[in-house]
């Protein structure tokens, strides 16, 4: 007889632990397309006549059309918010082809009630306290327990999906993610301003979520039934009553069978939200493909630091890494070009291939939406003006300045 | 030069001079207003108004005569700028893609001065005095929308759309009382040509002011960059400028004003002027205004005029309630955001009290014969309307108060 010493079998696990077979039925894990792609992108509304936070989202829903997409445009929060979220996608164009279908559909509904959109992580000058929670009974549970959290939640992020096959591929998709969330936070960092003052941080998004009570990494467990087991314990303790619950960076997403990285701002343009998702899908080739990574017990040792940086100096920022054939110090846009160089071998069209160029010419050059809100404001001196500019650059259809 | 003590003596009257009069209406408008905050739905500006009434003709009479006049000169500032932060919300583009929100204030107008016209003169009105009633009564009260949206910090799509319509209801009023005047007046001796040079003089100097204040205002903007402080003074010192200017060459001051908002918000393609949030520096001037109406106020008058005034309120709120429901679909507002949007309209501008006034060298009969009728229905209009104002914005959801 062996013995068993992995310490994340159920074999070993604590003798209170839930049996497998009871467990399983508790958190089914939803078998999708691996490496299929999809993405949640949270938008600003915004009067048009100071580009402060508008409180139009429940009327804009009214002037969806056709309203079959009115499914793919949903409440947020705050009445400052909307979600658009987009289909599921293996191609990173015809994501983007659906973005602008879906721009234009909230467009048309913006322009009568007199209000821009914008991307962004976060609006520069709002005052969290101003803001409205959204009628609905989850809102407003939500600002029940939260408290004022559930208002200065009034940020702007970017979800990314990646389907997986099964449940114990999403945990190793999960963990092994994380140690690119330096490299999403820095890529898309578009929040350095935050109540009207410059914060020094490139995404000063990042330190809202971490306010949060279940923030941060999930488990460290690398078994769907084990998870399952982890679930099923917080569930019957009531600190949960669902996965929406968990706040974490990254968090696997049973019902739809994907992996859902977090940490994004939200990007000015759709074209760089599309990129973001396309790195996603590259990487998740990679990391399912060869496994490249071990699921250490210490492997979350450098996650908070690491992600510090990047929130605070973007794409200037430095990564530490105790990794074998891995510098232990590096500059985090170096360690983000060495990993585009590597996936051009899991590009399968052309499209993936125009997007690792623009996102290596991002990383090369140090160019991310921080750094253009900041020099929109030092031409402008205005936030109000800078705002106004941003919603111009998320409507109009030139795309962003810096992607080609 | 010798120097003697002020005489103490009762008999003599007091010596008012012009920061007496401010800090005193200040501070007991400041007191009212506070008072009547204890009740949900009631405006501050409600107790200024009632403390108005208590102080002039309503009751103690204190506040007439120069006092008055000198009380005036700050309303005029407090009015002009509510007027110019109204004007901004006047989007020419988004007009031109909201179809909707144009013909609902043509087809309100339309029906208003048809409705009014038609009920007051079956109610033995003359003619000419109906027809200007009318005309007057399109008009939303500008100061009383935008202090109680600001008070509120209402935001959405009714705040926007009454302060829209406000902007561009008092607009048409304007105009239209102009356009009306030398066409229905009967003032003996006077000269129809004489009557239509001075509309012309009034509206085309009102633009050709409006248009030089604006060319003034933007280099300067331009010069002193996008800093909040600076702007805000220059905002201040031009709209100053303008009163005394249009009160030196006799044009209408509020059109000017309007016209002048208005080309600000919508030809500077530079953005180079701020959108600014008065505040607390407007505050001054709002308590002022307020005071300043309500010691306008004379029961007397709606004694007089009852009937009268009651039916140009009802036909007015009835006016303006159809247009908004007629084009409340197509315009996809829920019949509750219609119904408040109505209730929000209530209160009638004061400008057409201030108007007759200004116009009643030329047209002194007229202007005789629909004094108390304006004066009556501002007793109603201005007593409830803010209160409907404040209640149609809670009630709507907008209010940031409700946050």
């Amino acid at each position: 007889m062996t013995t068993n010493t992995n310490p994340n079998s159920m074999a070993n696990a604590p003798a209170d632990a839930v049996p497998p077979m009871e467990a399983a039925a508790i958190l089914p894990f939803t078998v999708s397309q691996p490496f299929t792609m999809g993405i949640e992108l949270e938008l600003q509304l915004l009067n048009r006549r100071n580009y402060n936070l508008a409180t139009d989202a429940v009327d804009l829903l009214a002037w969806i059309e056709p309203r079959d997409l009115q499914k793919q445009i949903k409440l947020e929060m705050t009445q400052g918010m909307i979600e658009l979220n987009s289909d599921i996608h293996t191609r990173v164009d015809q994501l983007v082809q659906e973005l602008k279908v879906l721009r234009a559909a909230l467009l048309n509904g913006a322009q009568y009630l007199n209000i821009g959109v914008s991307g962004g992580g976060a609006h520069p000058f709002q005052r969290w306290s101003e803001q409205r929670i959204t009628p609905g009974e989850r809102f407003l549970d939500l600002h029940s327990k939260y408290g004022y959290l559930a208002k200065t939640f009034t940020v702007f992020g970017q979800h990314i999906h990646i389907g997986v096959p099964n449940g114990d591929d999403a945990l190793y998709l999960t963990h092994a993610f994380s140690r690119f969330v330096p490299h999403f936070i820095a890529l898309s960092a578009a929040s350095p301003f935050y109540q009207g003052i410059d914060t020094a941080f490139d995404s000063s998004r990042s330190n809202v979520v971490s306010a949060f009570p279940l923030s941060g990494t999930a488990p460290l467990l690398t078994r769907w039934n084990e998870f399952e087991a982890y679930y099923d314990k917080l569930l019957k303790l009531n600190v949960v009553a669902s996965m929406k619950d968990f706040y974490w960076d990254i968090r696997p997403k049973a019902e739809y069978g994907t992996v859902e990285i977090r940490v994004c701002d939200t990007p000015l343009t759709i074209e760089h939200a599309a990129l973001l998702a396309c790195y996603a899908q590259l990487l998740a080739r990679w990391l399912l493909t060869e496994r490249p990574l071990t699921i250490t017990p210490d492997f979350y040792l450098l996650y908070t630091y690491n992600r510090f940086q990047a929130s605070r100096y973007g794409l200037h920022g430095e990564i530490i890494s105790q990794e074998e054939n891995t510098p232990p110090r590096q500059a985090l846009s170096v360690g983000i070009l060495e990993r585009l160089d590597d996936l051009k071998r899991f590009t399968q069209n052309d499209a993936d291939l125009l997007a690792l160029r623009r996102l290596r010419n991002l990383a090369y050059e140090q160019l991310n939406d921080a750094g253009w809100l900041r020099q929109t404001f030092k031409q402008r001196g205005s936030l109000s003006d800078v705002m106004r500019l941003s919603s111009e650059l998320w409507m109009s259809r030139t795309g962003s300045p810096f992607l080609n | 030069m010798s120097w003697t003590l002020p005489s103490f003596a009762l008999t003599q009257p007091f010596q008012w001079n012009a920061l007496l009069v401010f800090g005193s209406l200040l501070l007991l408008g400041l007191v009212g207003g506070h008072l009547v905050t204890k009740v949900r739905w009631v405006p501050r500006i409600t107790g200024y108004l009632l403390i108005g009434f208590l102080l002039g003709a309503g009751r103690l009479d204190w506040l007439t005569g120069d006092i008055l006049k000198l009380a005036r000169v700050f309303a005029d500032v407090a009015t002009a700028l509510m007027v110019y932060q109204l004007g901004r919300y006047l989007d020419l583009g988004w007009l031109r893609r909201e179809k909707w929100l144009l013909a609902t204030v043509f087809s309100s107008a339309s029906l208003c001065f048809l409705l009014v016209w038609g009920a007051l003169e079956w109610l033995g009105v003359a003619r000419p005095v109906a027809m200007l009633a009318g005309v007057l009564a399109i008009g939303t009260a500008p100061a009383v929308v935008m202090v109680v949206a600001r008070d509120l910090k209402a935001e959405g799509m009714v705040t926007r759309r009454l302060a829209a319509m406000t902007a561009l209801n008092v607009l048409l009023a304007l105009l239209a009382v102009y356009l009306l005047l030398p066409l229905v007046a009967r003032e003996g001796n006077i000269p129809f040509e004489r009557m239509a040079a001075h509309t012309a003089y009034s509206l085309g100097g009102s633009f050709l002011l409006a248009y030089l204040t604006y060319r003034l205002m933007l280099p300067l903007a331009q010069l002193l960059g996008r800093q909040r402080s600076r702007q805000f003074v220059l905002v201040i010192a031009v709209i100053t400028l303008t009163i005394g200017a249009a009160h030196a060459l006799q044009l209408p001051v509020l059109l000017t004003m309007l016209v002048f908002a208005i080309m600000s918000k919508n030809l500077d393609q530079q953005y180079d002027l701020m959108e600014l949030e008065f505040g607390v520096a407007s505050e001054l001037f709002i308590v002022m205004l307020f005071v300043t109406i309500g010691a306008s106020i004379r029961l007397p008058d709606l004694l007089t005029v009852g009937a009268a005034v009651l039916v140009l309120v009802v036909t007015r709120f009835v006016a303006m309630g159809s247009s908004i429901f007629l084009f409340a679909r197509p315009a996809r507002l829920h019949w509750k955001q219609a119904g408040l949007l109505t209730i929000g309209s209530l209160p009638m501008t004061e400008v057409g009290l201030g108007l007759v006034q200004t116009v009643s060298f030329l047209y002194p009969n007229l202007t005789t014969a629909i004094a108390p009728l304006l004066a009556g229905s501002l007793i109603v209009l201005e007593l409830f309307g803010p209160v409907a104002t404040q209640f149609a914005l809670i009630k709507s959801g907008e209010s940031g108060r409700e946050a």
